[in-house]
């Protein structure tokens, strides 16, 4: 991906200061189809600094896509109290979110996706086609704008998506599992893209995903949850700027790594609606 | 990487000529069955041709034509009218849509002709009552089909406007809307076709006019020649109508490959 030198650096900057997340006691619960309520979200404490980048872990169900939509406002906790700076999230262009189906409106073109995120604000058509170009540069795709999301690989949906989480030159960008569809090249190179563009410019990340390899090459803290609740919170100390191939290469890495996969193994194999419950004996014969 | 369906990459001229092998295969058939089966039931090609010169001549064709022209595209244009606004309030307001569409559906499975002598009653043997039978039949499937399109708006999507800090109205337009556009235009199509069905009805049972009308008068008088102009002049209708509705389509989902 090439990043365009004619962008001006003002927008590479323009990022709004950085906003922290906390949440302070948050608990969720959805009523199920027999009328039963079952929690997602347990008693979650957690404070993100502001520009922090950390990825949030845990088998399915534990609560993490919860956690994130209840950071972007759309989700109100039943109680406790989500903040974003100072203030509890609002659904908008200021807190983006990429999701992991790319989520792209077909009828609309590249451009006319990126742009939707800002159709909100009153800004005249120019300096929307303006922000939407330089967005679409940013992200490599500044020839694609008139094309459609069904002309476009997964890789390049994806890279829209972003662009549209990015328009609105948020100060928290919230991810849910947005590589898990694409192939495993694919993935390598949108992590890459990822850290440069968050390198520039420095939003507050909040990035679900199941992949420990995925977690440990991004994030400078990941947060392991299971049962809706926070289990662990590690720090990543890897050197940045980091890329696929050399963060493996440290002996840091295969250490968190070794840990926190045996941490999540563990929830996966306790958990009775997994379809590997119960293997807790042959795993540990093959690995004594 | 874009992907083409199958039939979409083989050669519009080759699907052309096809077509038109197809159609030089039927008039052979056409012309050995009405060779083999007693002449006075199946015309030939030659005759048909010869008797759609006559009524074309003669006027009675043209006005014929006109008739019925005025009562279908009449009674559908009236359908869409009614249709489209009241499936996009049904889906939009789901309350109204889960409390109506019992009914709708109760009137959509009716035979519609059981309504005719109340119609006759009504509104006479004139326009009004052909428009009326029309509307009828054209009118449900695009009630139903535009509900469910607007009820069936991708959640996906829908999430994303939220986030996005899209406002309720925002995302009905730019999200809900577009999302029911291919429904709507099936419900179009199916309504289209029957239609054309009912205009044929209308005129066979209240005041004799139309193709509905010569449609009875030669098969009734056994003039086979000029029956079959008339059924296939409404064969030409209904693919004109429906090649029409498909171009919209395809110009209106351009995006889909």
């Amino acid at each position: 991906m090439s990043h365009s030198p004619s962008v001006p650096d003002a927008i590479h900057r323009s990022t709004s200061r950085g906003r922290g997340i906390r949440f302070s006691g948050v608990s969720k619960a959805f009523t199920v189809g027999n009328g039963a309520r079952t929690s997602a979200v347990r008693e979650v404490d957690l404070e993100i600094a502001e520009r922090q980048f950390v990825a949030l872990i845990g088998p399915s169900g534990c609560g993490k896509s919860t956690l994130l939509r209840l950071a972007d406002g759309l989700l109100e906790p039943d109680t406790g109290r989500i903040e974003i700076g100072d203030a509890p999230p609002r659904p908008g262009p200021a807190i983006g979110m990429v999701f992991q189906n790319f989520r792209l409106i077909p009828w609309r073109s590249v451009a006319g996706n990126v742009g939707f995120a800002l159709e909100g604000q009153s800004l005249d058509r120019t300096e929307l086609n303006h922000r939407v170009q330089a967005q679409l540069e940013q992200v490599g795709l500044a020839g694609w704008a008139g094309h459609y999301p069904a002309q476009l690989s997964g890789g390049m949906r994806q890279r829209v998506a972003l662009a549209r989480a990015l328009i609105g030159r948020p100060s928290v960008l919230l991810m849910d599992e947005p590589f898990a569809s694409l192939d495993a090249q694919t993935r390598e190179l949108m992590q890459d893209d990822l850290l440069a563009l968050w390198e520039r410019q420095h939003p507050t990340v909040l990035f679900v995903t199941h992949s420990v390899d995925e977690a440990l090459l991004l994030a400078d803290r990941v947060i392991v949850m299971g049962g809706g609740a926070v289990l662990e919170d590690l720090r990543v100390d890897l050197p940045r700027p980091r890329r696929s191939t050399d963060a493996r290469r440290a002996t840091e890495y295969g250490r968190l790594r070794e840990h926190l996969w045996s941490r999540i193994r563990d929830l996966v194999l306790a958990d009775p609606t997994s379809a590997f419950f119960g293997r807790h004996v042959q795993a540990d014969r093959e690995r004594g | 990487m874009a992907r083409r369906s199958e039939h979409a990459s083989a050669s519009p001229w080759l699907i052309a000529a096809m077509r038109l092998g197809v159609l030089a295969l039927l008039m052979l058939l056409w012309a050995v069955a009405a060779d083999n089966v007693s002449r006075n039931i199946i015309p030939s090609p030659l005759e048909t041709f010869e008797a759609a010169r006559r009524l074309w001549a003669d006027g009675r064709l043209p006005t014929a034509l006109g008739a019925s022209l005025v009562t279908y595209l009449g009674g559908f244009a009236l359908a869409v009218a009614f249709a489209l606004p009241l499936g996009i309030v049904m889906g939009a307001f789901g309350l109204l849509g889960r409390t109506i569409e019992i009914y709708v559906y109760a009137l959509a499975a009716t035979p519609r002709v059981a309504f005719i002598p109340l119609i006759i009653l009504t509104l006479g043997l004139g326009i009004e009552a052909k428009l009326f039978v029309v509307f009828l039949g054209a009118v449900m499937p695009i009630i139903i089909n535009t509900y469910a399109g607007v009820r069936q708006a991708d959640p996906d999507l829908v999430e994303m406007a939220r986030s996005a800090g899209a406002s309720r109205s925002r995302i009905f337009r730019a999200i809900v809307l577009p999302g029911a556009v291919p429904y709507v235009l099936a419900g179009l199509r199916i309504g289209a076709t029957i239609g054309l069905i009912n205009t044929v009805v209308a005129e066979l049972y209240t005041a004799v006019t139309g193709l509905g009308g010569l449609l009875a008068l030669y098969g009734n008088t056994f003039r086979m020649a000029e029956y079959f102009v008339i059924v296939l002049t409404l064969a030409a209708i209904g693919v004109v109508v429906t090649e029409v509705l498909r171009l919209l389509e395809l110009r209106l989902t351009r995006w889909s490959n």
